[in-house]
């Protein structure tokens, strides 16, 4: 049973933000133009996000479903170049590609063979799951390419003295790509761990609120979450791969015009 | 035949002259020490022997081939560069002095227990060292490890990057002795301001102005 919530309701949710408000101004914290500001753009984003959903939902066409895949990885990709301050164009290309490819094969499988969703573009699966698979994926890389890129940049005279030793570009960073990987993954087995004690998973909520018997829903969840690992693993991988062959330049060293004033957001 | 020879060699980093045009040729069985102001651009011209660095102009020969038809992972194999920092990998001390050993496109033989037992003892580090953190050592017993490293790669030319910088006075008197003890390479290409171990050199090029100079020994 799926219970809406009245526009009275909605209003005092509005509440809770001025709560937040007065706390900031309490302590003086200079967060009120971000405060208002994110609060405005989630509403309105949200409501946008509603009604186009609302159509979507009615057309059910395989053009359109790919068509705002591509849109969402296409926005995932510059938002990784934008958060992790590494902005190249190739950088941008080889996200769009890791996260393309990362997010589309563990979707697909995920609606074809582990929930059998037919047709596979039905929006009521493909979208929310591709929202949460790609933004999953989206933090996982950015983490990831922020990491190779400040390693690569910081850990210079490691890279010299394993190439002056015959390494090549693979060898030489692999310490850093080993950490810029991990660093991408613990987010995600983080949320794992602590699933289901420290806090119940937003979906799972979501759908016992909407009517889901709860066994149900931690079968959604479970499953759900191996996809977002799944993908993480690949996109971030993938990025990885793709980002090390960019600033590494064909004698194995790193190119080192690209480090110069490109500092850390 | 040269074992080296630069031709209209000149080096710029971000559009600042290093080296000015250049000829050189240095022959094989030498010692050659180079010396020059601090941020002259010693280091980098060392680094042009082995591609770490890519001459803005001109040739490098090694052997009489163009470098730049040598596969460069192979040729810096063969002549190896040493940082002034020594930088060790860890964890352990014997994992460092395997670590170019553990590369797996060169099949080169890691060193038997007898030549690590003769390379730390030239060095003055006991066998006991092997198991030793890396972390634990001094910065002179971390440039001893970081050399005796590249001479178990048995290298045709050693180029230095101010090998005594972190090293005790006895052994710096004796450093090149020690290296020579363990592997005689075909070249030795050292910077030093260290006017002892330049009187050891063979010859003595100094940079300064941009200009590579001849001195006297």
């Amino acid at each position: 049973m799926s219970v809406d919530i009245p526009l009275s309701g909605m209003i005092l949710a509005y509440i809770l933000f001025f709560l937040v408000f007065g706390l900031s101004q309490l302590n003086r914290l200079k967060l009120t133009k971000d405060l208002i500001v994110s609060t405005i753009r989630m509403t309105l984003q949200l409501i946008l996000v509603g009604w186009v959903l609302v159509y979507i939902f009615e057309w059910e066409s395989p053009i359109i479903i790919t068509g705002i895949f591509l849109v969402m990885v296409f926005f995932g990709a510059w938002t990784i170049m934008e958060r992790s301050g590494v902005a190249f164009f190739q950088i941008f290309l080889s996200l769009l590609g890791a996260l393309l490819f990362g997010t589309g094969f563990v979707l697909l499988f995920f609606l074809l063979f582990i929930v059998g969703v037919t047709p596979w573009y039905n929006p009521q699966f493909f979208i929310p799951l591709a929202g949460m698979i790609i933004g999953n994926s989206m933090n996982g890389s950015t983490l990831a390419v922020e990491r190779f890129f400040t390693g690569v940049r910081e850990r210079k005279l490691e890279i010299e003295t394993k190439a002056a030793l015959g390494a090549n570009a693979k060898e030489a960073s692999l310490e850093i790509f080993k950490q810029s990987y991990k660093a991408a993954l613990l987010p995600t087995l983080s949320s794992m761990t602590g699933m289901g004690i420290v806090f119940l998973p937003g979906m799972m909520t979501g759908q016992i609120l909407g009517g889901t018997p709860p066994l149900v829903a931690i079968k959604y969840q479970i499953t759900i979450m191996l996809a977002i690992l799944a993908s993480v693993a690949l996109s971030s991988f993938m990025v990885l791969l793709l980002e090390r062959r960019f600033l590494f330049s064909p004698l194995d060293l790193p190119r080192y015009n690209l480090f110069k004033n490109k500092t850390k957001k | 035949m040269s074992l080296f020879q630069l031709e209209g060699v000149s080096i710029k980093i971000q559009d600042q002259l290093v080296l000015e045009k250049t000829d050189l040729t240095i022959s094989p069985d030498n010692i050659i020490g180079i010396s020059g102001p601090s941020g002259g651009g010693k280091t980098t011209f060392l680094k042009i022997f082995n591609r770490l660095w890519e001459p803005t102009t001109g040739k490098v020969y090694f052997e009489g081939k163009p470098l730049t038809g040598l596969e460069h992972t192979l040729l810096r194999r063969e002549v190896i560069l040493l940082f002034q920092e020594p930088l060790l990998f860890g964890p352990s001390i014997q994992d460092d002095l395997l670590y170019p050993f553990s590369l797996s496109r060169f099949q080169q033989e890691p060193p038997g227990e007898k030549l690590l037992k003769k390379t730390l003892e030239a060095m003055s580090l006991p066998l006991s060292y092997l198991e030793k953190d890396s972390s634990e050592l001094s910065g002179g017993e971390k440039q001893r490890v970081a050399i005796a490293r590249s001479l178990l790669l048995k290298p045709k030319v050693l180029l230095l990057d101010e090998p005594t910088s972190a090293l005790d006075r006895d052994l710096s008197d004796s450093l090149l002795d020690c290296i020579l003890h363990v592997h005689n390479p075909r070249l030795i290409l050292f910077i030093s301001h260290d006017q002892k171990l330049l009187a050891r050199a063979s010859s003595h090029l100094r940079l300064e102005d941009h200009k590579l100079e001849k001195m006297g020994v």
